[in-house]
Order: C-alpha cells, then structure tokens, then sequence
C-alpha cells in the first residue's frame, strides 16, 4: 500500500546522519519514490531544490553545525510540503514554519505513510 | 535567620552599643570628622539632638572649642581630658567634662573617636549648693538658738517678756496669764485665769504633761521640754516649755510656772538641715559615679554606690580612718601620696586634680586608672571634710582595648570573608561593604560606592525581590534570600545568591541591612550545562535509535538468514557501544584516537600480538568522529578476518596517523590502514553497506577524503580529514 502511494513522487531528504539518510532512502526508494539527496547541509538542499523537481520533503532539524532553517522556509516559500524528522521535540521557536513532526526513530511505514498524507490526494491515485 | 554564615553583627557601633548601653555616662562615637555615628541611651536621654549623623559641633555652644577638643582627641590614643559647652534639650548651656579618644576601625583602618561625658558641674553643683546650704542653715541655727537663749534671760527681768508666762495649781487650774502667753496662744488673762489649762494641750500631750508634773512634784529639776501647744484659733504651736514647781512658804508643792518659748522658726531651720543631709546622703550615697567623702577627723564618712567597688576590700567602711583605709587599697608611696593630698586640701581648702592616676593596686593587684578630684566642703555634720569624686578610667580603657579587639575581629572576618559583605542602610545608601564584593561585582571601591546596590539588578525579573527587601527595611521580616544575575562594571552578568538580614537598632527597628553575596556563576553554569547534556542526550539517544534501525535494516538487508543477520547486527551494535563507552568515560570531552583504535581492534585480535601495529601521536577526537571512526575501523577488521590479512596467521595491518599540514596550512589528520601479508586480494564485485560505511558515511560524516584500494598485496584504506572537523 505504501508502495503504491508514493510512485514517481520525488522525495527530498535532509539529513545529516549518513546512515539515517541511507535507511530513509531505502525506504522511500521501497515506497517507490524517487529520491533527491541526502542532503547533509541547508545549503547542499537548496542547491538540489533549485535544479530538482521535488515534491515533497523529510527534513531533519539539527543539522551537525547547523540547522535546516534556511531549507524549510525555502520550502514554505514554494510550497513544496514537508515534514520535520527529528529527535527533537517540535522546533517550538519562533520563525520556523509549521508542519507535521515525525520523532526518530519512526517505523518506515509510518514515514512513508506521513509523506503520502502531505501530498495533494489527486496525485497519489495512480 | 539565614545569614547563618555571617558572624555575630558585632561592628564597632554594635560593640559601643553594647559596652556603652547601661553606662550612665554620656557616650559618644564619632567619625573622623566629628560625625555623631552612636551614641548610647544616657546621652540619648540628656542630648536629645544627638542622633547619629549629626555634627558633635553643632551641639555646642561653641564650635570652635569642640572642634579643637576633637582635634586633640584625634591626636593621640590616651585619653584626653577636657571641658566642653553642650545645649541641654531646654537651650541651656550645660558644661561637660569630657574624656576623648581615638581608636581605629582597624590597624591603620578608620578612625573614630569615642567620647564620655558626664556633666562637669553635676556631682560638684549638687555638692556646693548642699554645703552652702548647710553653712546658712548652721548660721541661721546657731542665731536662733542664741536669740533664744537671750530672750530666756531678758524675760527674768522684763515682764513684756516675749516668752508666755503663766502659773496654775496642782489641779491645772491658771492662775497668772502675761502678756507674752496673751500674745501666744490668743488667749486674754480674763479668759484663762481659773480655766483649765487642758486647753492649751493637745491630746497626745496630756500624758507627757502629767508625767512632767510628777516629775517636778517628785523635787526633779526638769530640763525645758519641746512640745507642741494648741493656740485659741487652732494652731498647733512648736515650743519650748520651762516648768519648775512653786512651793508655799511651808515648802509644799501649790503650783507650777512655765515658761513657753515659741520655736517654731528654729524647728523649721533644723528640719531644712535635716533633709538638706538626707538629700546629701542620698545625692553621695546613690551616685552611679565614684564619691566619698572624708570628714574632718579624716574618717570616711560616706561613700557612693559608684564608689563602693574602689573599697571593696576595706571593711567596715564608713567611720573608717581615711588613712589606714587608703593603705589597704595602695602600696607605699602611692598610699602616702594620696592621703598628703587629702590632708592638704582638708586644711587648706585648696581643690586638687589629677586627671590621669594609673598604678597597680595593693589588695587586688590590678591596675587601675582614675581621673579624681577633691575639694574641701562643709558636711552634713557641719565641719568641714573633703568629697572627692572620680571616673575609674580602667572600666574605660579596658572596654576601649575590647572595642578594639572586637572591631579587629569584626574586621578580619569582614575584610577577608571569602563571600561579598555589604551593610545597606534602609534608605539603600551603602554604609560599607568589602573587598570581596567589589571582586565579585568586578568594581572599583570608588565606583561602586558611587552606585546603588539597587542599581546593578537587572531591570526585569527582580520587582518580587525588590518588594521583599522593601518589607525587611519595613521591619516585617527579619531576612530573605534570592539568586539572582548582577550587572558587573564590565557589562557582564554574573550569577550571585544574595542573603540578607536585618541590623536592628536600640528601639528594635531596621538600622541597616546585611547582605551576603556569593558567586554561583560557575553552579549556574554547571545547570546550564547539565541542562544542556540533558537536552543533548535526550535528542542523541533518539537520533542513536534512528542510527540503530538505519543500520538493522542495512544489515537485513545484505544479510542471506536470519543467522546471519543477528551476528552481523549485533557485531555492529557493539561498534557502536564502543565507541559509545568511551565517549561517556570520557564525560563526552572526546576519545583518545589511540584507544578508540585499540578497543575497536581488541575483538578481532587474538592473543597474537604481532598482527597489528599502532603508530600515531595523541589525538582526541570529537564524538561524531569518534563514532565514524569507530564504526568504519569496525567494517574494515570485519572484512580484513574474513576475507584479508587477518584472515591468514602471518598476515598483520598497520594503523598509523598523523598530523599533517595541508594546504592554506590547514592542519588534517591522515589516518591509514594498511593490510599486510595476507592472501592476494581481489576487489569485491558489489558494494554493500560495509563498504558505504568504510567511504560514503566517513566522507559525508568528517567532510573526509577516503581513500580505499585494493592491491594484491592487502587492503589500503586512508582517511584524510580536517583536524577542526574530527578534534574533540
């Protein structure tokens, strides 16, 4: 069923922890969806979001030095949905665009499921 | 309290409080500049005016001669004698005798000044209205008892005699009534004569009258009796009665004459004398001061409550050769001294003074100090003796070396307190504060005297404690305590707990707050910083987890059985807890390059120690690198005893790094791993999750450059990365 719902839908990952990144590739790749990145940084996301045709997003918050404030706004700002993956209790600050927030370690068919929910219902019946 | 730490408030005003409170002598404590800083309850009571912070001076009638007493008060530490003019609460100008001297905060510290005073005229005025008192009173007596003694004669030879005169018989019946008795008791001669002269006796003088008559009829030769006679008006009459029996010239008893003296105006003189001695005896007797008084015989013949002390040991006292007694207190010459001086104003009735006598005495051994004085006075007995009055300087010289020990004391533990220590009047003007404080707060003395403590909160946040330190001041309370963030002179915050008390002063109300300041930025940051492992472990953990699954599922998926699987899963699981270990050994300060290598390594050693060798200078690298590391060197012994060097008994790897410098002198840490004398080597035909460890993960990871090769002669694997992004 998963599988099913994210076909051709390309995902963009943003995750600093290689490994992490490795396993939400696999997973979303099983779901059927292409994947753009990981991305380690804000600024490698960005890049990749103005070559790529991305859908939706997974994005981690803490990211090593930094954070993936830059990314989401951008995000926000084209309206490319996304969801926070963190270990992190929600991003309460001020400033950071609201959106669902799936906590680590989250069962790949609850991720898979998450991202199927973000996007526009029409697109998934394939 | 909580101030539990603080010593005992004893500062050099609570000690004078204390020292001072009960003495009956005015004193004060004065500031270098003649400021009024204590002053106790005795001189409370008689200069309302002199409260604290009030100028000495302007209770003067004279500035300038309590200015230049003050001057010589604070230059030398012995007391120093003198007379100063104060305005009484009721504008009057009161002289004082004054003892002034310096004493110091501490050595070489503050100086201050302590004065007593004790009206100058008080013991002496007191005494010299009394003798003049007695003279005039002696005087009038004396002439009094001669006028009486003349008009006894005079009244044998004139008949207008002022005396009464009458005679009576045996049954008290008048028989001769003068002119003088008309004039005295009211009664005209045709009135009285052959009247009972009952009348003229009160009652409680019949008795006396009757045994008077059997007296005389008896043949007695009656002395003149004084009673009290009754006027026709009323008046009781004070007299002096002469009676002598009138005998028929058979020399049987017919009568009795009396003669009838008024005396009222001698009675109400000897009454003034009498009561002009108690006063005097009790004026010497009650004196909270030193005085005795030495009679004519030179017998001590009375002596003050104040005084008894000095005579402790001389028993009985009073009556007393002043001599003999003054031998027991004194040793020789001083005794013989003293008593010259005595002998010498008692018969000369010149005043002597000596401001200072200091000497060690006979019966108790001490040493005692007295500032004295005699003059020569009519006494109650109405001779003349000697009164001498004095201070006991020793009382004051010892509580002034306790003054200074005990401010010494408060000092030393003020001065070198390892906490800040600031006494905060309740106006929140600082009265002073010390050294330490102006460390924590990083002032000058100068400039933060120049602010409030108030001042150097900061604005939000400290509104609650304000209000609470508002009630201490108040009254209601008696401490509080808050943490709180102050303002240093550089701008910079710093973490402080603050404990107050309150001082309170002699009518129970707030005098000024004490305040304990401690320095707990670094506990503060110990918080912070526990708060932040707390926060970072709660979010590591979690992102372990993630790591944890990531790997399961990368394991699961490479592996062929279940078997398999677990093995491989748990052998990298415990890569992970390695690392993971000596992270947490290390309080997550980093991990030593050198033995992250070693435990990675240990599980695939065997007892032989020849197949590895470890060169590397000491490295401690950050946690992120410590688990990348630890992770790839796991991936790369995995495979290096399944398929490589390790794989054959001969076969060795050598671990060595480096620090080296790269380019924009950057410096980087080379890590090799090079596989030795193992079976030829063949590069493996897929890549699995090992591999994407061993370069992908630690590339990303340590923004590294990895390099692995696969020459026939053994695995080569390098890693080259910026020491800033691997140090610890």
């Amino acid at each position: 069923m998963a599988e099913k719902s994210l076909t051709s839908v390309s995902i963009l990952i943003v995750e600093d922890e290689v490994l992490i990144a490795l396993d939400l590739s696999h997973t979303f790749r099983a779901a059927g969806a292409e994947i753009v990145g990981p991305a380690g940084t804000a600024d490698d996301a960005l890049t990749l979001l103005s070559e790529r045709q991305i859908d939706a997003a997974v994005v981690d918050v803490n990211l090593g030095e930094g954070d993936s404030l830059p990314i989401v706004h951008a995000l926000a700002r084209t309206g490319i949905p996304f969801l926070y993956y963190t270990g992190h209790e929600a991003p309460a600050s001020l400033g950071w665009p609201r959106a669902k927030v799936i906590k680590k370690p989250a069962l790949p068919s609850a991720l898979v499921a998450a991202v199927s929910e973000l996007l526009p219902s029409s697109d998934t019946d394939d | 309290m909580v101030v539990n730490t603080f010593p005992s408030p004893t500062n050099l005003d609570f000690t004078f409080e204390l020292l001072t409170a009960s003495d009956p002598r005015l004193c004060l404590l004065l500031d270098g500049d003649g400021i009024i800083v204590s002053a106790n309850a005795a001189a409370c009571r008689a200069l309302p005016k002199a409260i604290s912070g009030m100028r000495l001076a302007e209770l003067g009638s004279d500035a300038g001669e309590l200015e230049a007493y003050l001057r010589r008060c604070a230059a030398t530490r012995s007391p120093v004698p003198g007379l100063i003019h104060l305005i009484a609460d009721d504008g009057s100008v009161k002289p004082f005798s004054a003892h002034g001297g310096l004493i110091e905060r501490s050595p070489g510290g503050a100086r201050l000044i302590v004065i007593r005073l004790q009206q100058a005229d008080l013991g002496k005025s007191v005494f010299t209205d009394i003798s003049h008192k007695f003279e005039a009173l002696g005087n009038e007596l004396a002439w009094r008892k001669r006028s009486e003694r003349i008009a006894g004669h005079l009244a044998a030879i004139v008949s207008s005699s002022t005396d009464a005169i009458y005679s009576k018989d045996l049954q008290n019946i008048v028989r001769s009534w003068n002119r003088g008795a008309e004039r005295l008791f009211g009664y005209t001669a045709q009135e009285i004569i052959g009247q009972s002269i009952l009348c003229l006796i009160p009652l409680e003088k019949r008795e006396e009258e009757r045994q008077l008559i059997q007296r005389l009829k008896a043949g007695e030769l009656v002395e003149p009796i004084e009673s009290l006679r009754q006027a026709k008006d009323g008046r009781l009459i004070e007299t002096s009665i002469t009676s002598s029996l009138i005998r028929n010239s058979a020399g049987e008893p017919m009568g009795i004459s009396g003669i009838v003296r008024d005396i009222t105006a001698r009675k109400k003189t000897e009454r003034a004398l009498q009561s002009a001695h108690d006063s005097f005896r009790q004026v010497v007797e009650n004196s909270p001061f030193g005085v005795f008084t030495v009679d004519a015989d030179f017998r001590i013949a009375q002596v003050s409550a104040g005084a008894q002390n000095a005579f402790a040991n001389v028993r009985p006292l009073i009556g007393r050769d002043f001599a003999e007694a003054l031998r027991i207190v004194w040793p020789e010459p001083a005794a013989s001294e003293f008593i010259g001086h005595f002998r010498r104003t008692l018969t000369t009735g010149e005043p002597y003074h000596d401001p200072t006598t200091v000497g060690r005495r006979y019966d108790t051994q001490e040493v005692e100090a007295y500032d004295w004085k005699i003059e020569r006075m009519i006494l109650p007995d109405g001779r003349p003796g000697v009164v001498c009055h004095y201070y006991d300087l020793t009382e004051r010289l010892l509580y002034e070396a306790e003054l200074r020990r005990s401010e010494q004391r408060f000092r030393g533990t003020f001065e070198n307190a390892s906490v800040g220590i600031a006494h905060i009047g309740v106006d929140g003007e600082w009265r002073e504060f010390n050294d330490r404080l102006c460390q924590i707060l990083g002032f000058a003395r100068d400039d933060l005297s120049a602010r409030s403590f108030a001042s150097l909160h900061t604005p939000d946040g400290n509104d609650a404690h304000e209000a609470e330190v508002a009630k201490l001041t108040q009254g209601d309370g008696d401490s509080y305590q808050y943490e709180t963030q102050l303002a240093r002179q550089d701008g910079s915050g710093i973490w402080v707990s603050i404990n107050i008390g309150v001082q309170q002063n002699e009518e129970g109300d707030p005098d000024y707050l004490i305040y304990v300041l401690r320095d707990i930025s670094e506990r503060k940051a110990a918080q912070e910083h526990q708060k932040m492992l707390m926060r970072e472990l709660s979010h590591r953990s979690k992102n372990q987890l993630a790591v944890i699954q990531a790997i399961a599922n990368q394991t699961l998926r490479s592996s062929e059985s279940l078997d398999g699987f677990g093995e491989r899963f748990t052998q990298r699981l415990n890569s992970l807890a390695v690392s993971l270990n000596l992270l947490v050994d290390g309080k997550w300060n980093g991990v030593d390059l050198a033995e992250l290598i070693e435990k990675q390594l240990a599980g695939f050693m065997s007892s032989d120690e020849g197949g590895i060798w470890c060169e590397g200078p000491p490295v401690t690298v950050s946690d992120v690198a410590a688990e990348a590391i630890g992770l790839a060197l796991h991936e790369l012994s995995t495979n290096c005893a399944k398929y490589g060097a390790w794989s054959v008994p001969s076969g060795s790897v050598i671990v060595t790094w480096n620090i080296d410098s790269g380019m924009n002198d950057e410096l980087r840490l080379v890590l090799s791993w090079v596989e030795q004398n193992g079976p030829p080597v063949q590069e493996p035909r897929h890549s699995g999750f090992g591999r994407f460890v061993i370069e992908k993960m630690v590339e990303q990871k340590l923004r590294a450059e990895v390099e692995l090769r696969y020459p026939t002669t053994g695995v080569t694997w390098t890693l080259s990365a910026a020491l800033r992004s691997v140090a610890g």
